[in-house]
């Protein structure tokens, strides 16, 4: 036989089981040699046989070890729910990760989509917005990016309709839809055609396409009126449409598309407004692309001096949009996979306690000529048999618990996208096959190798050996260990939660709304005093409303998830163009200090008389004293400062300070400066309004009816409670929390059984020593201490090696944490009590049992 | 008891038939054994090397046929194989099984006696 023949036969032989290959495999191949047959066509007899004859023994183990587990059917249940849980969760957590992050974001290649940042090397600020001069230079002369575009927030009423409406919107450059390869559903989006001057194209979404233009075919080509400027449909949008945000990462749906305005004078190279994205030319990487963006940013620097240093980079969009969650989606699938092992440590431990029985079935097949081989593949059979039952409830319960947690996931990103699919149903069989090998691991070992004497002698009684009670005890050991660390892990997320819920905002919170931005049509408001005549009816029709205590308006308010940041000059100090100072501007009415419940400092707050004609002024907050303050008091500082359309420049004089608030839960708070609307007129602002005693629907049309007697033709705001803002503000770490807390749960549940079971156990294999202590006098309180004790030393070693991985553990999930250490002392020492105590709840039962030993008949079992 | 356990395995599997049939004649290895089989059916039965040994092992397991203590014949690599006296009390009962069913053939005048033409 050639050499390759041989190697052909042997593969094939593999196909048979081991035992038989070994006993036939040379009487085969000299069969084979001596009937000259076609080695491929013998290989292929071989091969088809030998499976047959594994399927065949599969089946036949499976059989077997149907028979047996419906004789047990207690037994059956209590482990297919062990294992509903632990399979359950993981699904769950699985389809949370896969539909938030490890599918592709919907673009096309999007791994080579980027985003643009820069550092401003003076003021150490870290910002994602370029300028209309710098997203040009970028876009021509960048060899290594391609199609970049921008991308800006917009509103716009839409009017035309009975009602006008109130619209969200993005306006982009052209680029942006070539750079994220994706198509209209309708007609097309913008080319370089649509940025000439007096061209008004529109991209409406599909949702704004079904409500407001009954979904007509028809619709391109047709206008639309928004803000008061007639546009052109030119397409839209398909319903499952988003464009990231290239600082947030959020994914935005908008009601429409525009092009972007280039509202800043040309050559503004301080006007930093356009979140900007780009693609990598094919065969750059993102090193190249930043190599090269330090050549033009150089180039740049020569051409425009300033005098700070501009660091212009890019980001992979992906890193951006799942940054804030991978570690601790990861850290969630790490909890998940912990549940796992909990789990199956769980019903190793179950299937040893049947030990005792199936020890003695064990030996006598093993006597009657079973391989250890075949009994581990049919002790394997029975854990595989329990695991598919397990996983087919376990797809149930994830399928509930996910409709469950639906709300509490809603902050991650695509949430809307989370559903049981193929993909969760593949990873359900990984983990069946993964949690039959992890269960029958231990059990196989310590029962398919029967020791035939031990045995035979122990065959009388219901005692086990001091290796497999060590083998029990340390399988409960890690399941608390693990317990403990997921508990811990979801402690602190939750403790961080309820102190970035309570955490001060520096506003008095009860009774406090605002509204969604309104925004005046300028064809409607040319002139800045229409504007100010609007606000100041506005007001005055809602401080005339029942029950509305104060009423007052701003460009911004805390936790508004916004900010307008302007360059400022201070009279008396010297700044190199271009790098002057950044604060964040507010334009407020008068009363906005008192109607948020902001305390004043230092000065004065605005009043009626700072008005157009009066010396402009302006109020700062704690920050920007600390800051910019000559000898920490800002009161008599002269600031240069823009107006919003950064047209009108005014020296401004400091006439108040007042204490910090919050801009953002988990960020400093800004360096700000406050100006009065009278003195700088603005077409956008929210309303802020305190109410003690009305509720949301009393309130909402209450300011109805105040913007209808105003004007008819204004579109409604939608009002937020500050729970509205801090409970949106705090909903990733909801999220997160809720997430890890309820595999938390099960994860206790299962350490606390697996605490019942063990402790149970060993009260009954002393039932015997329990009898005669009792007959001898020994007292309840020694027996119960006695169980006890074993039970709290098994926990006391779990609870220190789950310290150990809570601590590494808590190192992953630091970034989600505010306000907390990732080692808080109060949180770890919560969870080890509640372990503790637990504990002691699980095997107090068992323990009371103990004492409750009747010694006559536990002497009679003998 | 044991009248009862032969009659269980009842009838048999042909090719098992085949193979207590051919180790009747005496010790076989198992590539005679294949050969035996494919001469006596005229080619009929054929049993390559991946379905005699599983069947042979079969067999050595349930004590059907039993390994003959150092025979090889002349290749080293080969076993010689014979019948136990259970797989013959097997083979017996199940020649008489087929006798019992010729004759109701018979009777039925499906089939003509031999000698009887």
């Amino acid at each position: 036989m050639s050499s390759s023949a041989r190697f052909l036969l042997g593969f094939a032989l593999l196909a048979y089981p081991p035992d038989f290959r070994k006993t036939f495999r040379e009487q085969i191949l000299s069969d084979v040699d001596e009937s000259r047959a076609g080695s491929i066509a013998a290989a292929f007899d071989i091969a088809a046989n030998g499976l047959r004859m594994r399927v065949g023994l599969l089946a036949n183990d499976l059989a077997y070890a149907a028979r047996r587990l419906l004789r047990m059917p207690l037994f059956v249940v209590v482990v297919a729910l062990t294992f509903a849980l632990g399979i359950g969760a993981n699904v769950a957590v699985f389809t949370v990760l896969n539909a938030v992050m490890l599918k592709p974001l919907p673009y096309v290649d999007p791994g080579r989509l980027v985003v643009f940042r820069y550092l401003n090397t003076k003021t150490s600020q870290l910002t994602a917005d370029l300028s209309v001069p710098e997203l040009d230079d970028f876009g021509r002369q960048s060899s290594t990016l391609t199609n970049v575009g921008g991308v800006v927030s917009d509103q716009a009423t839409l009017t035309g309709a009975e009602k006008p409406v109130a619209l969200q919107g993005l306006d982009v450059t052209p680029p942006v839809f070539a750079a994220l390869g994706i198509a209209p559903e309708l007609g097309r989006f913008f080319t370089e055609a649509d940025e000439a001057k007096g061209v008004h194209s529109v991209v409406i979404s599909d949702r704004l396409w079904r409500s407001n233009f009954a979904a007509a075919a028809g619709v391109v080509g047709k206008s639309a009126v928004l803000d008061g400027s007639t546009y052109q449909i030119v397409g839209v949008a398909p319903p499952d449409f988003g464009i990231p945000m290239p600082d947030s990462g959020l994914l935005r749906s908008p009601d429409f598309i525009e092009v972007q305005p280039d509202i800043a004078p040309p050559g503004e190279r301080g006007a930093q407004y356009i979140g900007t994205l780009a693609r990598l030319r094919p065969g750059a990487t993102l090193a190249a692309a930043n190599t090269d963006l330090e050549l033009i940013s150089k180039r740049l620097q020569h051409l425009y001096p300033v005098e700070a240093a501009l660091i212009y980079y890019v980001r992979p969009l992906n890193d951006v949009v799942f940054g804030d969650f991978k570690a601790a989606l990861w850290t969630v699938l790490g909890a998940a996979i912990g549940i796992l092992i909990i789990t199956c440590a769980n019903v190793s431990n179950m299937i040893l306690s049947t030990a005792a029985s199936r020890g003695r079935e064990f030996v006598l097949r093993s006597a009657l000529g079973a391989s250890n081989r075949r009994l581990g593949a049919q002790l394997l059979a029975e854990t595989g048999l329990l695991a598919i039952v397990g996983g087919v409830a376990g797809v149930g319960v994830a399928y509930v618990s996910l409709a469950l947690l639906r709300p509490a996931l809603a902050a991650f990103p695509r949430a809307q996208t989370i559903a049981l699919d193929g993909w969760a149903l593949a990873y359900a069989v990984a983990v069946v096959v993964a949690a039959t090998l992890l269960a029958g691991f231990w059990p196989m070992r310590s029962l398919a190798r029967p020791n035939l004497s031990v045995a035979l002698k122990e065959a009388g009684r219901t005692s086990d050996s001091a290796a497999s009670n060590t083998a029990r005890s340390a399988l409960v050991v890690v399941e608390v260990s693990l317990a403990l660390a997921l508990v811990a892990l979801s402690g602190l997320l939750l403790h961080s939660y309820y102190l970035m819920t309570r955490s001060d905002i520096g506003v008095r919170q009860d009774g406090l709304w605002v509204s969604s931005q309104m925004t005046l049509p300028s064809f409607r408001y040319p002139a800045l005093r229409d504007r100010s005549a609007f606000q100041q009816r506005l007001l005055t029709h809602l401080r005339a409303s029942p029950g509305v205590e104060s009423a007052a308006l701003g460009s911004n308010y805390p936790l508004s998830g916004y900010h307008f940041g302007f360059d400022f000059g201070i009279v008396g100090r010297r700044f190199v163009p271009g790098s002057e100072p950044i604060a964040a501007l507010n334009v407020i009415s008068p009363n906005y200090f008192s109607t948020m419940g902001i305390p004043l400092q230092r000065g004065r707050a605005f009043n009626e008389l700072d008005t157009q004609q009066a010396l402009p002024v302006a109020v700062v907050n704690e920050t920007f004293q600390r800051l910019y303050g000559p000898r920490g008091n800002a009161i008599g500082m002269q600031l240069i400062t823009a107006g919003v359309d950064k047209t009108s420049r005014a020296t401004r004089t400091v006439v108040g300070v007042v204490r910090d608030t919050r801009d953002d839960l988990t960020k400093q708070t800004r360096p700000t400066y406050f100006v009065p609307v009278a003195q700088t007129p603005i077409d956008f602002f929210s309303l802020i309004l305190r109410s003690g005693d009305l509720n949301r629907s009393t309130l909402t049309a209450e300011l109805a009816r105040a913007t209808e007697a105003t004007d008819p033709q204004m579109a409604d705001a939608a009002l937020k409670s500050y729970g509205d803002l801090v409970a949106a503000a705090t909903a990733h770490a909801r999220s997160l929390g809720s997430l890890l807390a309820a595999l938390a749960g099960i994860a206790m549940f299962l350490a606390l059984s697996g605490i019942f079971g063990v402790v149970s156990y060993s009260v009954t294999q002393r039932y015997r020593e329990f009898g005669v202590r009792i007959a001898m006098g020994a007292a309840a309180r020694h027996i119960v201490l006695d169980v006890l004790s074993r039970s709290l030393s098994i926990t006391g070693i779990g609870i220190a090696v789950g310290l150990v991985i809570a601590a590494i553990g808590g190192r992953a999930i630091a970034s989600q944490l505010y306000f907390l250490s990732p080692f808080d002392p109060i949180t770890f020492a919560l969870v080890v009590a509640l372990l503790l105590a637990s504990a002691v709840v699980a095997s107090a039962l068992p323990a009371v049992r103990a004492t409750r030993v009747d010694p006559a008949v536990a002497l009679r079992c003998e | 008891m044991r009248k009862s356990v032969v009659r269980d395995v009842l009838p048999l599997n042909p090719k098992t038939f085949h193979v207590l049939l051919a180790l009747a004649a005496g010790e076989r290895h198992g590539y005679a054994i294949g050969k035996a089989i494919e001469a006596e059916t005229e080619g009929m039965i054929r049993l390559t090397p991946g379905t005699l040994y599983p069947l042979i092992r079969q067999m050595l397991v349930d004590g059907w046929i039993a390994e003959v203590d150092g025979g090889n014949g002349d290749d080293p690599r080969r076993r010689l194989y014979r019948l136990s006296p259970l797989g013959r009390r097997i083979a017996q009962a199940e020649a008489s099984r087929m006798n019992e069913l010729v004759r109701l053939a018979r009777s039925h005048k499906l089939l003509v006696a031999v000698g009887q033409a």
